[in-house]
């Protein structure tokens, strides 16, 4: 049973993770096989802050809060292990500010001690009248995918370094099932006018006395389109630049000075920060995502793909909730192909 | 009387925002620190600087509280402020957790931090070992920078700094019309106070840059403190003892401890070990003295026995002190011009 994860990613690699991990030793045959055109530290996961935080409002989308969820109780469960560092794994707390009052989050009881910020502490953010603390969690992409990677290759996954021009190309050389985690690309295997690029620019900083994240919030333009202040393990990522339908990958003058000027007036101290490094990266937004599976069919062959893409700019937050739920529709197939007696029990 | 020579001995935290408030009240004063030690081989750059504050038993609660009031207001405009980062000022989110509920549930400096409340049962999830918690936001005062923005501002003010061991205060008679006693530990050789005693705490310095909160044991004994470069591990509390060597079972035993609540700290790099005296006593002395030999004055202001609490109250004690000295300044120009100093 040949499984090809198409992209290695933050999606690729833990859906690969958990599929082997769900299933390796009920079906002997298994085997595993990621390809992608990039690894870390060359991929969309790698350029991301990497804090968990859905968007503001799940548009009624219940089952991406259920994966937020999931992901987020995963991490939290991995904080105290050893692997935890070398994961990338920490957590972080701080603030999310508006100009006016706003309902809940949808994920305010999954994340700890939310609550809304006092008089003096809205102090310290002139011109944000109301806002949020919680304490949330940091999953480096730059630390992750190398942790996700070498678990992989312990289990005997094998890496394939090349773009794959088609579900075809896999099915040809006998791959049984497709697992399509391509994000940004996927329209390049198959058409999808609903995935756009949602362009995004970070600069980073060495910042080192900055321990919260600090997340601006301009309900009018939309979500990333205001200044944040994410620090990391070793950097601090400026960002704030969020635009629908540009695929360029190069960085923009007029966007650094965006995001430069917004930030430094959000924490002034910030104009003595030393740049050390400047990314553009493509969210790969969709209204929703697509996790579902789809049956091709090859001349006399049904194959089988199981999409996982358009995660838009929470990729990182809803992982490993998608990385089960891919594995779950694995199962499925698994069961019609009667390589599985029955689905495997409680531990998805 | 022009321009009064005040003296400031000691380059700590105390030492040195003593001196700078005096510059802000008394701009005629001409101020000089003395100090054997200044940053970075003072008590105060081997704390870790964080605002939590020490309940002296014998210092009235709302002066404690004003001191930290002050000091927190002052420190808060600082980081909020483009100078932040050279000041070594930052703030910082953490827990502070017991074992045991404590008597006091909410300690008196709860509405001066930012968003002080009980920890929920998720967040006490992380510390299986503690029962209860408070979460709370406060400040931090890193240090060497501190200490040298804090020299920085007081050269720009036109103070000297001189690295001189003050034997006794009285030395200082003809050179100074008034003598501030910053000098912590010091303090119980120049002013002979017997109520002032040492206690020891070891830290280590280590980097581990993933720890964003500070985490602190409700005994005061085990903390971790997130700085701009470093995380302090704490501690130890030896009253009595005046050891600047560092005992490497202290160390093991901090590192357990701190790993304990904080697992991750396995993984931290680059472990310094540093001592530091507490300076201790039962309240903080902050109050005039005149010395005399003969006919010959000298006014002396001290602000010493801050003990664990030296960040926490440094400006509002720096407040008081500079207050005395606008005082004593007042009492020598209303004597005769001819001096009888």
């Amino acid at each position: 049973m040949r499984v090809a994860v198409i992209g290695a990613g933050v999606i690729g690699l833990s859906s690969a993770l958990c599929i082997h991990e769900q299933f390796h030793g009920l079906v002997p045959s298994l085997q595993l096989e990621v390809y992608a055109d990039h690894f870390t530290p060359h991929t969309t996961s790698d350029g991301a802050a990497g804090l968990w935080q859905p968007y503001l409002s799940d548009h009624g989308n219940l089952q991406e809060t259920l994966w937020n969820k999931e992901t987020f109780d995963y991490l939290l469960g991995h904080l105290h292990s050893p692997a935890a560092k070398e994961m990338g794994l920490f957590l972080i707390s701080g603030y999310n500010l508006f100009t006016e009052p706003v309902p809940d989050p949808s994920w305010k009881n999954i994340v700890l001690g939310f609550r809304n910020l006092t008089p003096k502490e809205l102090e310290l953010f002139p011109g944000y009248s109301y806002g949020w603390f919680n304490t949330a969690l940091m999953l480096e992409g730059r630390s992750y995918l190398p942790w996700l990677t070498n678990r992989l290759t312990q289990r005997g996954v094998k890496f394939f370094h090349k773009k794959v021009e088609s579900f075809q190309e896999l099915f040809s050389q006998g791959v049984d099932v497709v697992l399509n985690c391509s994000g940004m690309r996927a329209g390049d295997l198959q058409p999808d006018p609903e995935l756009q690029p949602g362009r995004g620019q970070v600069i980073k900083v060495l910042a080192p006395w900055v321990k919260h994240f600090i997340i601006t919030h301009n309900l009018k333009s939309g979500i990333y389109k205001s200044p944040y202040i994410i620090p990391g393990s070793e950097f601090t990522v400026l960002g704030g630049i969020y635009q629908q339908g540009n695929w360029s990958e190069e960085n923009s003058a007029k966007d650094h000075k965006s995001i430069w000027d917004g930030c430094c007036r959000l924490l002034p101290a910030l104009q003595k920060a030393k740049i050390v490094g400047e990314w553009s990266g493509l969210r790969p937004a969709r209204p929703s995502v697509r996790l579902e599976r789809e049956s091709i069919r090859l001349g006399n062959l049904q194959a089988e793909v199981i999409h996982n893409y358009g995660h838009g700019g929470f990729g990182i937050t809803i992982h490993w909730g998608c990385a089960i739920a891919a594995a779950r529709l694995f199962g499925s197939i698994l069961q019609e192909k009667q390589q599985l007696a029955s689905p495997p029990g409680p531990r998805l | 009387m022009a321009s009064p020579k005040v003296a400031v001995v000691g380059a700590g935290v105390i030492g040195l925002s003593t001196a700078l408030r005096i510059t802000e009240t008394c701009p005629s004063c001409s101020v000089t620190v003395l100090s054997d030690h200044f940053s970075p081989n003072t008590t105060s750059d081997v704390a870790a600087g964080m605002l939590i504050p020490h309940t002296y038993p014998d210092t009235p609660i709302h002066r404690q509280k004003q001191w930290f009031k002050e000091t927190f207001t002052y420190l808060f405009a600082i980081s909020n402020s483009a100078e932040a980062s050279e000041a070594g000022i930052h703030l910082v989110s953490g827990w502070q957790v017991f074992k045991s509920t404590p008597k006091e549930e909410l300690p008196f400096w709860s509405d001066i931090v930012l968003g002080f409340r009980p920890m929920s049962k998720a967040e006490l999830q992380k510390f299986p070992q503690h029962r209860f918690g408070q979460a709370f936001t406060t400040l931090k005062c890193d240090c060497p920078p501190y200490l040298l923005w804090l020299e920085k501002r007081l050269k720009a003010s036109g103070t000297q700094m001189c690295t001189r061991k003050v034997a006794d205060l009285w030395e200082l008679h003809g050179e100074y019309d008034i003598v501030v006693n910053c000098a912590g530990m010091g303090a119980q050789q120049l002013a002979g106070d017997k109520q002032l005693f040492p206690v020891r705490g070891q830290v280590l310095k280590a980097h581990a840059p993933w720890v964003k909160h500070f985490i602190r044991d409700g005994d005061g004994l085990t903390y971790i403190y997130p700085g701009i470069h470093r995380v302090t591990l704490g501690g130890t509390r030896e009253k009595g003892n005046w050891s600047l060597s560092p005992d490497p079972g202290s160390t093991r035993d901090i590192f357990d401890r701190c790993c304990s609540l904080e697992p991750s700290l396995h993984g931290a790099q680059d472990i310094d070990v540093k001592v530091g005296l507490r300076p201790s006593r039962q309240c903080v002395r902050v109050q005039r003295e005149v010395l005399s030999q003969g006919e010959v004055k000298l006014p002396v202001i001290h602000n010493y026995g801050h003990g664990a609490g030296g960040f926490s109250v440094h400006r509002g004690t720096a407040n008081e002190a500079a207050h005395l000295v606008g005082e004593c300044i007042s009492a020598l120009q209303g004597s005769s011009s001819t001096a009888k100093l």
